[in-house]
């Protein structure tokens, strides 16, 4: 066996027993499971946010992107800071009123504001469509870290079986607890590596990162800036904006906000967060040093894990392996936890009404295996590269933003019909725009270039607020704005 | 606005900043400002006391 498996196999089981000894001790209710019992501090509540920082996207996909397509990868630093800014005013009022309300997902949140369970289904829904491209994206690294890092001896289908499996045992025993222990140790794990690499393969390629441009530069004119026409200015600007927009609106990061326990941790972090961000340029660094090392891979997701492999050891190669499984592993079990606690609360919980909270949360544990099942069925019939899959989530998740600005305002004006009407625009129209092909891409037709490449995900948020703008503006006319929001309805907490 | 429009107005190579392709060099300029802002927003919050 040689010494990338034996390393791997080490981080799966490490992973494994982390993730069952993080409940040790604790009674996994409802409000542990989910939210922590709304007791974790600021380094947990760090990992949690910075979580998104770095996944497989991080790992590959950044540094897929810095080898296909150049400039356009800048993308990938630039939002997160613009987003922790955001997250500064924004999260402080989410958290008071989920801690207020004894909130556990996001979609409770919506229930709260607007009153209505049948709008926390049209959420859940909405959430769960977003966060499968997310998962799936996670199944995809995860099998080409482990097939790529072990030569080819444990296949990509093996990989994402094994690595599925731990998951769901971790998250079905351990919740929310599990994740935070493990995200600590990834970013740690993960910080070193992608900073090594981002130093160590443009030295072996070129010499150093400045001759590693000069060298892109001189073969490949105009690579190292945006093109002008497709991912252009104007890709550039919207997807940034998109990507901001949604980026607390997942609903896994949404629901890791109510785990804090204090709200001026958000404030904090919001100092710290864009720094950390700032790592990301490394991956970047070993895009473009697999570019001159290894030039005319078919997939570009590859490009790291193909240089390290053309440059290092096997047993180096197994660590570097073994942080790209932490990388898939913890934002997975993030994703499936908020899934499957939307989908028991939000979707099947309606229609279950004299079930308590505990036998919800028991339903929802019990449905982790099969949306583990489900995501590796949609990784495989997907087939879209990992910031496509990413960028197809984000733009689903950002249809809930003007819902949840207007929840936030003194005096909502917006009332439930409007969001549904905005929000179903959004979703179909970005649907259509993703999957329709061609002939559904009216904007490429009727806007002259370079407006015609806006990020797709942008144009379907801005229908949706125009949809919310006019139906509220013809509700407020005709003199009904809606039943203000009450209390949520809560349910027995003891069998 | 820097990072959502800079772009339209400095999308280029050159002049190259610290060895980096000078696009690339005003992303991560202004992510670190970023902080450095959030920072200063902070204290002012606090009223210009040392943060908790």
């Amino acid at each position: 066996m040689n010494t990338a498996v034996v390393i791997l196999a080490a981080v799966w089981f490490g992973v494994l027993g982390l993730g069952l000894a993080a409940r040790r001790g604790r009674v996994m209710n409802l409000e542990q499971w989910t939210v922590g019992r709304r007791g974790f501090g600021g380094f947990l509540i760090f990992f949690l946010l910075a979580g998104e920082i770095y996944t497989t996207f991080t790992f590959l996909g950044a540094s897929g992107w810095a080898y296909g397509y150049g400039g356009p990868s800048y993308y990938i630093i630039a939002y997160g800071a613009l987003a922790y800014g955001l997250g500064y005013w924004l999260l402080p009022p989410i958290w008071r009123f989920a801690r207020t309300r004894k909130l556990y997902s996001q979609t409770d949140f919506f229930v709260a504001k607007y009153d209505s369970q049948a709008l926390g289904f049209g959420v859940a829904l909405v959430g769960i469509l977003a966060m499968f491209p997310y998962l799936a994206l996670q199944l995809e690294g995860l099998g080409l870290i482990v097939e790529v890092t072990t030569a080819g001896r444990v296949g990509s289908f093996v990989a994402v079986l094994l690595g599925t499996l731990a998951l769901t045992v971790y998250v079905m025993a351990s919740g929310i607890r599990a994740a935070a222990w493990t995200a600590a140790i990834k970013d740690l794990v993960l910080l070193a590596t992608v900073v090594f690499l981002g130093l160590f393969l443009p030295v072996h390629a070129s010499g150093g990162i400045g001759p590693l441009f000069r060298t892109i530069a001189r073969h490949h004119p105009g690579f190292l800036k945006l093109p002008a026409v497709g991912l252009n200015p104007v890709w550039f600007g919207s997807t940034v904006l998109l990507s901001v927009l949604g980026f607390y609106l997942w609903p896994h990061t949404f629901g890791s906000i109510y785990a804090a326990r204090d709200e001026d941790l958000f404030r904090k972090n919001a100092i710290f967060l864009p720094l950390y961000q700032l790592v990301l340029l490394f991956a970047l660094l070993a895009g473009f040093a697999a570019l001159v090392i290894l030039p005319g891979l078919p997939n570009h997701d590859l490009a790291l894990l193909a240089a390290a492999a053309h440059t290092l050891p096997g047993w180096m190669l197994g660590l570097i392996g073994g942080a790209g499984l932490l990388s898939a592993v913890v934002p997975g079990s993030m994703l499936l936890l908020a899934i499957a606690t939307q989908f028991a609360r939000n979707v099947a919980g309606p229609c279950l009404p004299r079930w308590n909270e505990e036998r919800l949360n028991l339903l929802a544990r019990a449905l982790v295996p099969f949306i583990a099942g489900a995501a590796i069925l949609f990784e495989r019939w997907s087939g879209q590269g990992i910031v496509l899959l990413l960028l197809l989530g984000y733009g689903y998740v950002t249809q809930l933003a003007p819902a949840l600005w207007a929840s936030l305002l003194p005096h909502n004006p917006v009332p439930r019909c409007a969001v549904w009407a905005g929000g179903s625009v959004g979703v179909i129209a970005l649907t259509l725009f993703s999957f329709g092909g061609a002939p559904i891409r009216w904007e490429q037709r009727i806007l002259p270039q370079p407006l015609a490449d806006v990020n797709v995900g942008l144009l379907a948020f801005a229908l949706n607020v125009v949809v919310l703008l006019l139906v509220t503006g013809a509700v407020r006319i005709r003199g009904s704005t809606g039943s203000p929001p009450r209390p949520l309805a809560s349910r027995p907490t003891q069998g | 606005m820097a990072l959502l429009v800079g772009p339209f107005f400095l999308n280029q190579v050159h002049p190259w900043v610290l060895d980096l392709p000078f696009l690339l060099f005003w992303v991560l300029l202004w992510t670190t400002l970023a902080s450095g802002f959030m920072g200063l927003v902070y204290w002012i919050e606090r009223g210009g006391s040392t943060p908790r």
